[in-house]
């Protein structure tokens, strides 16, 4: 009885460590596996690296804190940019010198000290019902919180990392006061408690149940491309804020090659990969994603939406107000 | 049936089947006022389905029940006024023994409480009224089942096996004490048990079952000395079979006893061979060298010997008072004194 | 004759419990620890509403289970009426239900644009926008409540069938011959006698719904789970996460201690015997029974099923990828590994208990018992941190050897997860083990003793083969709880693994059920079989 319980154990520590024999990069992602499932799968055809993705919503900066030097992750990706620098930040990456990175990704898009990469970006939009909002053009984040908008929008949960982001914005633009102002009268406006995801908020406005909602642009595409969602999407436009003044905020998704990377080659390799045309134009034409390399052009439907004009204060001094974003969602008492 | 005896419980002919099993076949059975009734019997034989079906807990498929002139059939169990006393007391083990008696008790609290102390002194219980259930003996939580069960004055009183989990030594003590309170109370009772010792403390009458009928009725004396059956003649105590020829009505022929005189007419033809059984405290011994029995074994219990004596080819079981004295391996004479004689035909 | 053996059984088990407890310990350790900004903060906003909201969500859910389960699990013990055997069993399959599926096809149901309000505006011809007649809104705390109700009561009526059938029928009939009514009876006689085994089956369905992630989460019910969440892994304060995590379980002690105290000297078990005959219901009552039964089994199994076979045959390309086989493999193995080592440790912990009548000896019974009322969310956390202190440990210690390290042996690992769902659900097995013993008297023990037998002798030859039935039992219930199991999957697998929970999760957080169909179905079947079984076999022995 014993005997077997100890060839159980030894069989599982055999089989669960992974043997170094094949070609691999670790990834943990915060990006869901089907978002970038074929980009990586290109990848190892074109080089035979095997790629391992751990997706997880959260907690991967812990993870990574509690397994130390002894973390099999080589890369990690990041969905938005406050996760991007906070593992930066907590010392849990490595500076990476690539001539590759460097031409494909314009400067304003990486680090200065070389540790995180970004590969997409993104605006945050207001998605607009066709048939009762008109006058879209000077929509702002801010008019979100006039009167003329009251019980007509909805919104995803404010403490997801998209909303974060965008609140942040707000306050280094205006300050704290200012926006917590903003925020308890565009809690006012709300249809209904924050719920659901960005695609569910179109739904919504299909619905009727409210007129406007914040999202992130790429899920137009997204919808537009699914039988199912296609009637979401059509009835409503996507309207990139502020256009009259500092432009729409965006977001980027990135990655950064961890500390102790035990596949180091093999990830640069990977990273140099999904900044190069190929990835970049699967990200535009799978993803709907704006690419960051400045030799791929978005995809056709993407370009249909029209240029805008992206708010160009810097993503680092966005973060910096992170933390004064989340309190100020707990003090008006957003999501409850 | 006295016509001066009022009956308080009159069960006619009712029939009760669990699936297609016949438990009770149209039993018939009376209990009058005041008096305690023993169904008596072997398990199996439908004694304990007698008192569910009498307290409306399962249902009749032929016959009716009528407490007190009133009839039940279609009376709900908490109705029908009758006090149930299982073997397991089955006290309610969440609450204290005031809580239990004072349950069926309706009416202002205080009050209830007061009779519920009354009770408690009747049952020889006094100031155990804070006490659980779990901290009483087997015999003290009866008594307090028996006081929860009057307080709700009952007509009639439902005893399953209700000593068979008691002290041996405190089982009389009880049996004569519920006895005498039923008594003062004027209750009826119907109370079913296996030990014929109980029965003959207890009861005023005795009813016999076997297989889902009631094969005899009457007081413990009768169905000692006139079992009608002969399962019931060895169910009522030890005795011994003897093959006779029928001599005339009032006395028969054994080889080795010789003649056996009967003190009421037997009704078997004469000249017939019968099977006899003789009680044995019906056989007398007297120590006599020539006698033609010898006592070849001998149990001592306190009040007799039970002898084993040898005659002939069989061997008699014989009571005799201690104080005789007669010893093993002597010889004796025996005689049967006359009696009404048990006859059985000699194949049942 | 040996003195020492208890101490040596005592050993053993005290080895392992104090394993199994040290999570809780760390947990509480780093609850301590500094950085209290975090902590101060949620104090100051939202913090007391998060309570509020637990507070409340917790009461509706046992509320609502009691509401279904009791009164189901009395007539399915006490009564007789057409199917009543059929549904015996029926009425337990919302148990392989896990929550969050259910919350996700309920809320689509009742959505505004789902069939159930289509059909009522084309039933009363109203072509109206939202908003212009009332529709109860089911994404709130009732909303979730209802459907953590709904697949928690079968444990309720479990536990409370088996009371019920083991109270014997004397103590009813007395209650009816004194004048109470069946309805009277069953209130201030069954009832009452069934508490200690109630209150096991709503301290369970408790601790369920206070670590309930998934279905809070997509129900947008902030409870102090989701600070916990949020706190760990949105702010990587741990020890906020800690301190709130410690605060539920001082929560859920206090309130144990509370049902302890009030019971005061009653007891509650009475070794009564008595022949069930069940009521028999007459016509009217017994289309009542069988209508309720079958709601139940409607709301909490049936609709749920049906839809999720509707999705996997619309969705059946997308849904169905030949790695599910995989998965489905890889969850299966993991939950039986771990029910048959909770099983091991629960018969090692009650033998150690019964050879020894020192009250110690119950001690890492009751220790090991303890991590289930630590949320999975939570008791992830706690197993991790102990663990990588460990591998670390060992890591250095290796190296500094001049080897090469392991790496991460354990949190890199399955193991991080089989530890993770024992020492969760220890409770479980302790619980089903622990009855099974006590139906053996100890004169069995002491006969066999008196025979030359060693006390692991008599374990094996005499308690092993009696309790066969109880080892079947807690091995089959703590099977279907590791395949159910969501946030310490999520949070301690391993690469490229996924259990059947975690592969659904990914697409209901999304919103996207219906490509997971097939797994989710994959799920309900694997929990299935253990289920009816379970009620086949459990510690019912009647019919």
């Amino acid at each position: 009885m014993t005997n077997r319980l100890i060839s159980m154990i030894f069989l599982l520590l055999i089989t669960s460590v992974s043997n170094s024999d094949t070609q691999e990069v670790n990834i943990y992602s915060y990006r869901q596996p089907f978002l970038i499932d074929p980009i990586t799968e290109k990848f190892t055809e074109i080089t035979g690296i095997k790629v391992n993705i751990i997706y997880a919503k959260s907690g991967i900066a812990e993870k990574l804190q509690r397994e130390g030097k002894y973390s099999p992750a080589d890369l990690v990706l990041t969905s938005d940019f406050n996760r991007l620098l906070e593992i930066t930040e907590k010392g849990l990456t490595q500076a990476v010198n690539s001539e590759q990175l460097n031409q494909n990704i314009p400067a304003q898009y990486r680090d200065d000290k070389s540790h995180w990469y970004a590969l997409t970006t993104r605006a945050r939009v207001i998605y607009a019902s066709k048939d009762r909002i008109d006058n879209t053009k000077q929509l702002t984040y801010e008019s979100l919180a006039s009167d003329e908008f009251k019980g007509k929008i909805c919104v995803r949960s404010g403490k997801h990392p998209y909303n974060i982001s965008l609140v942040a914005a707000m306050i280094a633009h205006h300050g704290e006061a200012e926006t917590k102002e903003w925020l308890l009268k565009v809690k006012d406006n709300l249809a209904r408690k924050p719920q659901g995801n960005d695609r569910g908020q179109v739904k919504a406005i299909k619905e009727g149940v409210c007129d406007i909602s914040l999202g992130n642009s790429y899920y137009f595409g997204k919808m537009l491309m699914d039988e199912a969602q296609k009637p979401w999407a059509d009835a409503v436009n996507i309207i990139f804020p502020n256009q009259q003044d500092r432009g729409a905020h965006i977001n980027i998704s990135g990655v950064a090659m961890t500390q102790y990377a035990p596949n180091r080659d093999n990830a640069l390799a990977l990273m140099n990969f999904l900044s190069s045309e190929k990835a970049q134009s699967l990200y535009a034409s799978l993803n709907m994603e704006y690419p960051v390399n400045s030799k791929v052009a978005p995809s056709k439907m993407v370009q249909s939406w029209g240029e805008f004009k992206a708010d160009d204060l810097p993503l680092t001094t966005v973060v910096n107000y992170q933390f004064d974003a989340y309190k100020l969602l707990d003090e008006v008492k957003f999501d409850l | 049936m006295n016509e001066t005896t009022k009956m308080a419980l009159n069960v006619e002919a009712i029939s009760v089947q669990y699936d297609t099993k016949k438990v009770l076949d149209e039993l018939s059975l009376q209990v009058s006022d005041n008096e305690i009734v023993c169904l008596l019997g072997k398990s199996g034989s439908g004694k304990t389905t007698v008192l569910k079906a009498v307290a409306g807990m399962l249902p009749l498929k032929k016959g009716a029940i009528s407490l007190d002139g009133e009839i039940m059939s279609s009376v709900a169990p908490e109705k029908r006024g009758m006090g149930i006393i299982f073997q397991d007391y089955a006290l309610f083990p969440h609450m204290s023994v005031l809580d239990n008696i004072c349950f069926g008790i309706k009416g202002h609290k205080q009050q209830a409480q007061q009779t519920a102390e009354t009770l408690l002194e009747l049952v020889k219980m006094r100031g155990y009224g804070a006490a659980y259930p779990h901290e009483l003996s087997g015999g003290q939580q009866q008594r307090v089942a028996i006081a929860r069960a009057l307080a709700i004055q009952p007509k009639l009183l439902l005893l399953d096996e209700p000593f068979s989990n008691v002290d041996y030594h405190l089982r009389q003590q009880l049996m004569v004490d519920i006895r005498h309170i039923l008594k003062q109370r004027k209750v009826s009772a119907i109370f079913v048990t296996h030990s014929k010792e109980e029965a003959f403390v207890f009861a005023d009458k005795l009813a016999f079952m076997e297989e889902g009928k009631i094969v005899q009725t009457g007081t413990a004396e009768s169905l000692y000395y006139q079992p009608k059956s002969v399962s019931l003649a060895e169910s009522m105590g030890k005795g011994n079979w003897l093959d006779v020829v029928v001599v005339d009505q009032h006395s028969t022929r054994s080889e080795d006893l010789g003649e056996i005189r009967s003190t009421r007419a037997h009704g078997f033809e004469l000249g017939g061979k019968v099977k006899q059984f003789i009680r044995p405290n019906q056989i007398s011994l007297e120590a006599d060298e020539a006698g033609i029995g010898k006592i070849v074994d001998q149990i001592f219990t306190g009040d007799t010997h039970q002898h084993a004596v040898a005659i002939g080819a069989s061997i008699l079981t014989v009571n005799q008072s201690s104080t005789k004295n007669l010893a093993v391996d002597s010889h004796v004479a025996v005689s049967v004194s006359a009696h009404p004689a048990i006859l059985f035909e000699p194949s049942t | 004759m040996n003195t020492s053996s208890p101490k040596r059984w005592a050993l053993v088990s005290w080895a392992v419990s104090l394993c199994s407890v040290l999570p809780v310990f760390a947990l509480l350790l780093q609850s301590f620890a500094p950085d209290t900004a975090l902590f101060e903060h949620l104090w100051a906003t939202v913090l007391t509403d998060y309570i509020i909201t637990t507070i409340a969500l917790v009461l509706l859910v046992l509320l609502f289970s009691t509401l279904f389960a009791l009164p189901s699990a009395w007539l399915i013990a006490m009564c007789e009426f057409r199917w009543r055997k059929q549904f015996q069993w029926l009425l337990m399959l919302p148990l392989a239900m896990p929550a969050y599926v259910v919350a996700f096809i309920y809320t689509d149901l009742f959505d505004f644009s789902g069939p159930v309000q289509r059909f009522m505006r084309a039933v009363f011809q109203a072509n109206t926008p939202v908003g212009d007649y009332w529709f109860f809104e089911i994404r709130n705390v009732y909303g979730a409540a209802l459907m953590l109700a709904l697949v928690l009561y079968p444990y309720l009526y479990l536990i409370a069938r088996t009371a019920f059938l083991e109270q014997g029928a004397h103590l009813f009939q007395v209650s009816r011959t004194l004048g109470k009514s069946p309805w009277q009876s069953f209130r201030l006689i069954s009832l009452p006698l069934c508490r200690p085994a109630i209150v096991v089956g709503l301290i369970f369905i408790g601790a369920e719904a206070l670590g309930d992630f998934a279905t809070v989460h997509y129900f947008a019910v902030n409870t102090l789970t989701t600070a916990v969440y949020d706190s760990w892994l949105g702010h990587g304060s741990l020890s906020a996460a800690a301190k709130i995590s410690i605060l539920m379980l001082i929560g859920v002690m206090g309130l144990l201690g509370i049902e302890r105290w009030q019971r005061g000297r009653q007891r509650f078990y009475q070794k009564t015997s008595g022949q069930l005959s069940r009521f028999q219901l007459n016509t009217r009552q017994s289309v009542a029974a069988v209508v309720w039964c079958g709601i139940l089994l409607m709301a909490g199994f049936l609709v749920p099923a049906i839809i999720l076979v509707d999705y996997a045959i619309q969705y059946f390309s997308v849904a169905w990828q030949s790695q599910l086989w995989l998965v489905v493999v890889q969850s299966i193995w993991l939950a039986l590994i771990a029910a048959v080592i909770t099983t091991f440790f629960a018969i090692i912990f009650i033998y150690t208990a019964r050879l020894s009548t020192k009250p110690s000896s119950a001690i890492p019974v009751r220790m090991s018992t303890m991590s289930y009322v630590l949320p999975s969310t939570v008791l992830a956390i706690a197993v991790l941190i102990p663990m990588t202190l460990f591998e670390v440990q060992i890591n250095n210690w290796v190296e500094h050897l001049g080897y090469q390290a392991p790496g991460l042996f354990l949190s890199g690992t399955v193991f991080a997860l089989i530890i993770a769902f024992v020492v969760r659900f220890q409770a479980v097995a302790n619980g089903t083990i622990e009855s099974s013993f006590l139906n053996i008297s100890p004169s069995l023990d002491m006969a066999a003793k008196s025979l030359g037998k060693t006390d692991l002798q008599v374990l094996f030859s005499i308690h092993i083969p009696l309790i066969s039935k109880g080892i079947f039992t807690a091995i089959l219930l703590v099977f279907i709880e590791c395949m159910k199991e969501l946030p310490a999957a999520l949070l301690l697998r391993p690469f490229n693994f996924d259990t059947l929970a975690t592969y659904v999760y990914q697409f209901v957080s999304d919103e996207q059920l219906e490509q997971a169909a097939v797994a989710a179905i994959l799920i309900v079947l694997a929990g299935l079989y253990p289920v009816i079984r379970l009620t086949k076999t459990g510690k019912i022995n009647n019919e």
